[in-house]
């Protein structure tokens, strides 16, 4: 099928490490995101729920970890904003969120990555240094 | 088969291509071509006369006027807004979201959006015209801290910098290891305003971050890098008695820019220096600013360690920068702020100074 | 040249023989740009104004170029060349002229160079020897057409985004069935006239 031209647009001007060589269009990487999501019974809205309580609660002790529950929550600021790659008027602050589990794993998001998955189901490109696995997030996230 | 069926054939074809595309050239020709246009900037200030039908920002920018941007034109950043007062066309879909009402009033474009195809009439500040680039060799590389690198770099020869203390400057990443783009990014200038030959940034490792892992793992000393600015609405107004200055991490950089400018033009403001960092391996340039405490009665440094570890033997102030502030600043009578740091420490402490009394007029920031 | 009054080929090509409902032409585009109500109301005024140019100017190049040189063997290329280079000469006038449309349709127009509704309607012009009057209602009817069936899916398609729906019958799946529903419902109109 014929690719969207203004999801083309958008895509062409993504940079490379959003989309990590992803070379399929916009709506299919989503979409196909998305469907692994809903199969197992849950929103986007849900995963950036948990992952902002996560953030925020890193927050407050900005640059010292945290702990939250069983993961221990890492944030860590840096100067200037990111402009959302949807051409959204967003422009999210520096801020990453490393996360580890009780079993020892990690994972870092942004708040862009949050922003990104809450309102564009974005997860970003295979292959993207960035990419979060909607279903390893959510199994990290103990949402499933 | 009959061979002139053949040639018949393809003479027909070749000359009803040959005539769509004279047609569509000579269209080419006559309606995308938008002759000579005239650009005028700040009402006969500067007049360019350029080539039409390319954006208005790569226009200027081959006219050595470098708008700032972040996205490199395609509409992310929202930050290369330019006043056209004539000659813009309707407000095209992709700049929407970027402009405000008030914006929209006076006339702010999208200047990456905007196509020049026909005379102009442009508003565009006037630092904006000093702005160069500069392809500098990296002279030094220290560690300042843990994750702060200074990078010391020379400006050409028959090349000068000036700008004014606490402005920044667009640095150029080369594609490197896995990253194979180009990318930039803004950081404040660290070093003297009244160094003309040199311009040092402080430059803080972000994890995954391209520009700074660049800087971080891939530069060396005597490598070449692209840097143009200086840019921003940052820097000194002094229209009050004390300076309070709040910096947390690289955000340092500019701060220390604007102390040294106080200090070497003699200006009689007080300076109190706030300084937000978690333990004592954040800190860096104590003892320089210690050096300009005892020489200069003016200046002073207050560092406060939000979390100091026990091995730290901390005994100077602790918790955020925003304990510090709420206590030793009575009101912002008389005061002007200057702030440089993560986005959820400017929060914090411009809600602070406005419970002081500090407003809008009197808290300066960056916003890159 | 059928006897068909050109009003009766206008309101029919909307309706009763409608481009996508009743020729499934202009699938891809259809189905690629229809998420979202807005965009499919851009494309449908793009595929609109290029197919009635096209179809106008492709009718003139059969009966002056073609017919009269005896190179009927050679429609198809010389039609879809000359699909392209309209399209390409309209973005650049738009573009200087329009610029408020070019914002809008600007977009859509490399990818309706590649619409085979247009190359269609092109085919069926010369297919049923139809006059210059009822090519160029033929034209805009079908254009009109194509503009209501990709509203009315991207309509249906906006209402139903945040249902839930089965694995694997999302998006395009989803689009195809809607799609046949409609032409279903389309086919009602049938006796009212028909012009095949």
């Amino acid at each position: 099928m014929k690719e969207n031209p203004i999801e083309l647009k958008l895509r062409q001007d993504m940079t490379e490490s959003l989309l990590g060589g992803d070379t399929r269009p916009l709506s299919e990487i989503i979409e196909s995101d998305l469907a692994e999501l809903s199969a197992a019974g849950l929103t986007q809205r849900q995963l950036a729920e948990a992952m902002r309580a996560l953030t925020e609660k890193g927050l407050a002790r900005q640059g010292i970890e945290t702990r939250a529950g069983d993961h221990t929550v890492l944030v860590e600021e840096y100067m200037g904003r990111i402009g959302c790659p949807f051409k959204h008027a967003v422009r999210e602050a520096k801020r990453n969120t490393t996360v580890t589990d009780g079993k020892g794993k990690t994972l870092r998001w942004s708040d862009l990555s949050i922003h990104l998955i809450e309102a564009h189901g974005f997860f970003q490109g295979l292959g993207s240094p960035y990419r979060l696995e909607p279903l390893e997030l959510a199994a990290f996230l103990g949402l499933i | 088969m009959d061979f002139s069926v053949i040639l018949r054939t393809v003479g027909i074809l070749s000359l009803i291509s040959a005539a769509l595309s004279a047609i569509i050239s000579l269209s080419e020709k006559v309606f995308n071509n938008y002759g000579t246009c005239e650009l005028d900037i700040n009402g006969g200030r500067k007049v360019l006369k350029v080539e039409g039908g390319r954006s208005l920002l790569s226009t200027l920018a081959s006219e050595k006027i470098y708008i700032p941007s972040a996205c490199g034109g395609k509409a992310t950043c929202g930050l290369c807004k330019v006043q056209v007062l004539e000659g813009a066309g309707p407000i095209l879909p992709t700049e929407e979201p970027y402009l405000s009402q008030q914006e929209r009033e006076k006339h702010m474009r999208l200047s990456c959006q905007i196509k020049v195809k026909g005379n102009m009439k442009l508003g565009i500040p006037e630092e904006l015209f000093n702005i160069q680039e500069f392809v500098c060799e990296v002279e030094s590389l220290t560690d300042m801290t843990y994750d702060i690198k200074r990078v010391r770099m020379k400006i050409p020869e028959g090349q000068q910098i000036s700008f004014k203390a606490g402005q920044f400057m667009q640095f150029y990443s080369k594609p490197y290891g896995k990253v194979k783009e180009e990318a930039f990014r803004a950081y404040s200038i660290s070093s003297k305003a009244s160094e003309h030959d040199h311009v040092e940034l402080l430059i803080r490792l972000v994890p995954g971050g391209l520009v700074t892992g660049y800087v971080h793992t891939a530069l060396k000393e005597g490598d070449k890098v692209r840097l143009s600015g200086p840019y921003g609405d940052f820097y000194l107004r002094g229209n009050c008695e004390e300076l309070i200055m709040i910096a947390g991490g690289s955000g340092l950089a500019p701060i220390r820019s604007l102390i040294y400018d106080v200090i070497e033009k003699g200006l009689p403001h007080k300076i109190r220096f706030f300084f937000g960092a978690n333990s004592r391996r954040d800190l860096y340039y104590v003892e320089e600013f210690a050096q300009i405490e005892k020489d200069y009665p003016q200046f002073s440094f207050i560092p406060c360690l939000a979390f100091p570890k026990p091995e730290d033997e901390w005994t100077g102030n602790t918790g955020f920068v925003t304990v510090a502030l709420d206590r030793d600043v009575d009101s912002g009578a008389g005061k002007e702020a200057y702030l440089c740091g993560s986005p959820g420490m400017l929060d914090a402490s411009i809600k602070v100074l406005k419970s002081k009394g500090f407003t809008d007029e009197t808290i300066f920031y960056d916003k890159f | 040249m059928p006897q068909i009054s050109p009003f009766v080929i206008f309101f029919a090509s909307i309706i009763t023989s409608n481009m996508v409902l009743s020729n499934f032409l202009g699938m891809c585009s259809y189905l690629s740009v229809s998420g979202e109500y807005k965009t499919a109301t851009g494309l449908g005024m793009a595929v609109t104004m290029v197919l009635t140019l096209t179809t106008v100017i492709n009718w003139a190049v059969y009966h002056y170029i073609i017919v009269p040189l005896e190179i009927e063997y050679l429609q198809y290329i010389i039609f879809i060349m000359v699909i392209a280079a309209v399209v390409q000469i309209l973005e650049m006038l738009m573009d200087r002229y329009m610029p408020d449309l070019h914002a809008k349709l600007g977009i859509f127009l490399p990818l309706i160079t590649v619409n085979c509704a247009i190359f269609g309607v092109t085919l069926f012009t010369v297919i049923r020897s139809y006059g210059f009057l009822q090519t160029l209602l033929f034209g805009i009817g079908s254009g009109l057409g194509w503009w209501l069936a990709i509203n009315m899916l991207a309509a249906i398609r906006e209402k139903m985004a945040k249902n839930k729906l089965p694995a694997g019958m999302s998006g395009t799946a989803v689009s195809f069935i809607i799609t046949g529903i409609m032409a279903m419902a389309f086919m009602g109109f049938s006796g009212i006239f028909t012009i095949q």
